[in-house]
């Protein structure tokens, strides 16, 4: 394994203290890297009747197999292990500088097995491997940590990620942070690093990366550069940020759903930026640098981008930026997911509207909508279990069940993970939360019949509709070719765009280029100068057909493991909740409801789906005939099949 | 600070009296006619007197090669300004007689904290 790859994967066991290492080899031709090769570790791996928190549980982290290089945006770590929040498939992403100093240190991957007797950290250094003890580390924050780590190790060249008390609790919804503020931060993947008393993992590599192509490496490299310096999004987001795209992105979802919440009008992301920004920040070979780092006195330190900016405003009917930045700093500091602290808030202020609690189930303090007391503090409640944290740490579902009367039915959560509250209900949104293995992934958001149903909710009349629409259509028909697919009312072409977003985010996570490079914003980075730099770097000629059934192998890997874990067809469904919500103030049974979705309309786009990946209509997952034709045989036989 | 985190490219200041260039015990390193950091292979001997000398940690050594890694400005068209997006690299002067730039990057690494950061100087 001479180039572009480190070529082994690292393993540790914590219960016995074993390290070893296997070669990355026999994996990268047909899962690349990255989230690729994790799923296929995972699913080797995880025994169907072995709980998340379970020392058995593997805790995975794949390195993608460009970073290291200068490739633009390749930085990206994927890690994942079976999820406290989901019971089956877990999976986060994370950007940063780990990646890049992983694959230095040697190691594309690493599985962690077991659980250790005692606080302790993993120390990487080449190829001295080390499991050191952690307990003066344990109880510190996720700023603390990495600082305490480098200096017992002597090294402030040390990458470190680390779980905070969220994690340590077993919080299901707890993280796992970089020093640079990038979280992964779905799933629980923080949890169940405290399941197994591993606090941080610190890495200094001083290898290199073999590359067969230098010089063309670097010159495809460059080409991308200048294209990038050249594109008008680029100056954007090296400007302002994502704020300018994603205060856009939260008033028209808003207006779709239906806003009857003036207090929106007066959050501008922009202006806060501009008036508290410290830098940018950036990842591992990224230009863009799209992280905002602040240090505001009395509120905290720390880098930020995108959803926290509207989940903790917007999705909380709270206008106060200050607000979100305070809570936002708990979450980084406790190590707890700042979507699913929104998701939670969220929830809670429906239930307190509604008459189903009251302030004195929430330890005194109302849950009213944008309340700063209702929204600060809630993150350490929650990480540490105190109070009406303790009831929330579990997840919303065991909550719900606790709290009853009527709270399960305001439950907006899909295979057990909660969904943000300005999650629109058009036919893309409702198939692919319904299908996805982890429920909500931001990653899979297809523009076209979203932006469908805007311009329907604009029109004046059906004429006006659809010549509003007819570039759409065009688009639709060179990106999926199903001209209807940008029609918000058919359910024709939808299962075509889900799979299209799934496709793309799929090369990414396994070739670890983050997605902000590519069309998902605008940005020119595509599959095809992917599939060139795999080339130049590997030796081997890599195609953008070979990347896509890479992909579609990983697809098969994620539904398998559901597969074992139990789970059928029957579970590819969102709750009425989601459905319910679109402008809930207009007749529902008007002409709203057709941009929208019904149960019979979500089972046709589920049958289109499973069809385009040759899973069984009847089961939902994939056949034995498939998976042969895709190359996964022994996938098969572990199933059963 | 807690939770931010500080980087510092550690770029070659092409000071016009070098420090690395007066510690070379062999003469290797030297300023060529253009008063650009130039480095004769044939003539280092890999003890490391540059890396020592240098303030500010700017030139390094090649542990494969044992020869140190210095700058030579790209041949004139330095490609770590073309490449830099956030502007903090230039191809500057300050039109004194003696520049001596790595004064500039030492007040940096002080004000930064980073001397616990350096390569060759103690720390890794």
């Amino acid at each position: 394994m001479a180039n572009l790859y480190a070529g082994r994967i690292l393993r540790v066991n914590l219960t016995d203290g074993r390290v070893s290492t296997e070669s990355t080899a026999p994996y990268a031709e047909r899962f690349i890297g990255g989230k690729g090769i994790n799923a296929k570790l995972l699913f080797d791996g995880v025994e169907p009747e072995t709980r998340p928190f379970d020392p058995d549980n593997l805790l995975v982290f794949g390195v993608g197999a460009l970073v290291g290089t200068p490739f633009p945006g390749a930085s990206r770590v994927d890690v994942m292990a079976k999820s406290p929040v989901t019971g089956a498939f877990g999976d986060s992403g994370m950007g940063g500088y780990l990646g890049a100093e992983l694959k230095f240190a040697g190691y594309d991957n690493i599985v962690i097995d077991g659980k250790a007797d005692r606080p302790v950290y993993l120390s990487i250094m080449d190829d001295r491997v080390e499991i050191r003890d952690a307990i003066s580390m344990w109880g510190h924050d996720t700023y603390e940590t990495p600082a305490m780590v480098r200096q017992e190790l002597r090294d402030q060249s040390a990458k470190v990620v680390c779980i905070g008390p969220a994690g340590e609790n077993l919080v299901v919804y707890a993280s796992i942070l970089s020093g640079t503020g990038n979280a992964a931060a779905r799933t629980g993947m923080g949890a169940v690093m405290g399941s197994k008393n591993l606090k941080a993992i610190a890495v200094r590599g001083t290898k290199g990366i073999g590359v067969a192509r230098p010089r063309e490496f670097i010159n495809e490299c460059k080409k991308l550069y200048e294209a990038l310096k050249q594109n008008r999004m680029y100056n954007e987001v090296h400007k302002v940020g994502l704020t300018r795209i994603h205060d856009r992105e939260m008033r028209g979802l808003y207006e779709l759903l239906g806003n009857t919440w003036k207090g929106g009008e007066s959050i501008h992301e922009v202006e806060f930026m501009n008036e508290h920004l410290l830098r940018r920040v950036g990842c591992f070979a990224c230009p863009v640098a799209c992280f905002d780092a602040y240090n505001i006195a009395g509120a905290g330190a720390g880098s930020a981008k995108c959803s926290p900016y509207g989940d903790l405003t917007w999705d909380l009917r709270n206008a106060d930026l200050m607000v979100f930045w305070k809570a936002f700093v708990e979450c980084q500091r406790y190590g707890l997911d700042a979507r699913s602290l929104s998701n939670t808030l969220a929830w809670l202020m429906e239930l307190h509207e509604h008459g189903i609690i009251s302030a004195t189930d929430t330890d005194g303090i109302p849950m009213t909508w944008g309340s700063p007391e209702a929204i600060l503090d809630m993150a350490r409640k929650i990480s540490y279990r105190e109070g009406i944290g303790d009831l929330l740490a579990d997840g919303l579902p065991a909550a719900a069940r606790k709290i009853g009367g009527g709270s399960e039915d305001r439950l907006l959560v899909v295979k057990g993970s909660p969904s943000d509250l300005h999650i629109v209900p058009v036919k893309t949104r409702a198939l692919a939360n319904a299908v996805s293995p982890i429920g909500e992934d931001a990653q899979v958001q297809a523009f076209l019949d979203y932006v469908g149903a805007r311009r329907f909710i604009q029109a004046k009349d059906e004429a006006s509709f659809e010549s509003s629409i007819e570039h759409y259509k065009d688009r639709a028909e060179r990106e999926v070719g199903i001209r209807q697919a940008a029609d918000p009312r058919t359910t024709e072409g939808k299962a075509a765009l889900v799979r299209s977003d799934e496709e793309r985010t799929d090369i990414c996570d396994m070739t670890g280029v983050c997605s902000w490079l590519t069309p998902f914003i605008g940005l020119p980075v595509n599959a095809g100068d992917i599939a060139t730099a795999l080339s130049l770097g590997s030796g081997n000629t890599v195609t953008v057909g070979d990347l896509s059934k890479a992909g579609k192998r990983l697809r098969h890997l994620e539904r398998a493991f559901g597969t074992r874990c139990g789970l059928t067809r029957a579970d590819d469904m969102v709750p009425d909740s989601f459905a319910r919500r679109l402008r809930p103030e207009e007749p529902a049974a008007g002409s709203i409801s057709k941009i929208s979705f019904n149960d019979a309309e979500l089972e046709t786009m589920k049958d289109d789906y499973y069809r385009s990946l040759g899973w069984d209509l009847l089961t939902g997952n994939p056949t034995r005939e498939t998976l042969e034709k895709d190359g996964l045989s022994d996938v098969a036989d572990r199933l059963g099949l | 600070g807690e939770g931010l985190v500080t980087c510092l490219p550690l770029v070659c200041q092409q000071c016009t009296e070098p420090a690395c260039v007066k510690a070379c015990p062999t003469e290797a390193l030297s300023r060529n006619g253009g008063g650009i950091l130039a480095l004769e292979e044939s003539m280092c001997s890999g003890c490391g007197d540059c890396v020592e000398a240098c303030p500010a940690g700017c030139i390094f050594m090649d542990e494969k090669r044992t020869l140190p890694i210095s700058c030579d400005l790209c041949g004139g068209e330095p490609q770590c300004v073309e490449l830099c997006h956030s502007g903090c690299l230039s191809k500057a002067g300050n039109g004194l007689d003696v520049w001596q730039g790595v004064d500039s990057m030492v007040s940096l690494l002080d004000d930064l904290s980073l001397w616990d950061c350096l390569p060759g100087k103690g720390g890794r």
